[in-house]
């Protein structure tokens, strides 16, 4: 039986990032400029964060707060005649950091893929399912711990996040059992419902 | 499992793809006859062996890839995307 990481790992919700999905042709002026390989993932001097999650395709995660526009005309920048399409996508998703020395040891709990240093290192993006859901998942380590934003779609927001609080045995069902009580059958009986907590 | 070694992603679950279909030519929307559309819209090979197909990568690259697998034995031998794809199958 796998060791319970507990306090190694901490889930911090961040979907109040700004995302922006940038498509362009794959060799054109845009994709130069941009200049990140597929599957990595590279923080400009600004905090934002430039991932490239298909070989047309750029997930441009920024700080809180930023401005959309200041995204918007970089890209136009770039352009020099090619075409471009640049699309918040900041209100339709869910963000939380995975951060800690078990950060790997909880996402591979849910997600198949290869978490180790040779095949995901720090700045890999990928998308892949977790936890049943499509998500993506950056490999952004801070102050050289181990660090994932995994990003999914808002309806699945809530989901997300207990599957990752229950993986990494900070859920509140966890801390019941580990008291001694039986939780569960408590919460269902009475009402017929799940506790909504 | 299958796993299906997505060109852009590496070698991923079959799960994490979409089944598209068989991979067709449309033809010539101005020329083409009513026989052959209904035999573009309905009629499929559905060969018991290798099979020019196409896959959606729904969760990672979000690209169609042109595949080419055993229908009996479930093994992939050929994966383009299907814009680099010069050779096999028909567009």
């Amino acid at each position: 039986m796998p060791s319970r990481p507990g306090s190694e790992v901490s889930l911090t919700h961040c979907s109040n990032q700004i995302a922006v999905l940038v498509r362009a042709d794959q060799a054109g002026a845009v994709a130069a400029a941009l200049g990140v390989a597929p599957g990595r993932a590279v923080r400009d001097g600004d905090g934002t964060l430039v991932t490239r999650t298909a070989p047309d395709a750029w997930l441009l995660l920024a700080p809180a707060g930023y401005h959309v526009e200041s995204i918007t005309e970089r890209i136009e920048s770039y352009a020099d005649g090619d075409f471009a399409s640049v699309v918040d996508v900041t209100h339709g998703h869910t963000v939380v950091r995975l951060h800690g020395s078990a950060a790997a040891s909880v996402l591979s709990r849910v997600c198949a893929i290869d978490l180790g240093e040779a095949a995901t290192p720090d700045g890999t993006v990928f998308g892949s399912l977790v936890a049943g859901i499509s998500a993506t998942v950056v490999r952004d380590d801070v102050d050289g711990e181990r660090s994932y934003l995994v990003r999914c779609d808002r309806s699945y927001g809530r989901y997300l996040i207990d599957v990752l609080a229950d993986a990494s045995g900070a859920h509140p069902a966890d801390r019941h059992r580990s008291a001694g009580k039986e939780v569960g059958c408590a919460h269902h009986t009475g009402t017929g419902r799940l506790d909504p907590r | 499992m299958m796993l299906l070694s997505c060109p852009h992603c590496g070698p991923r679950d079959a799960a994490e793809f979409a089944y598209v279909g068989e991979r067709t030519r449309r033809p010539d929307p101005n020329t083409a006859t009513a026989r052959q559309w209904r035999s573009y819209l309905y009629l499929r090979r559905n060969p018991a062996g290798w099979a020019d197909e196409l896959w959606f990568h729904r969760t990672g690259c979000r690209r169609y890839l042109a595949v080419r697998r055993h229908t009996v034995t479930g093994e992939f031998d050929t994966v383009h995307d299907v814009r680099e794809a010069s050779t096999g199958g028909d567009d």
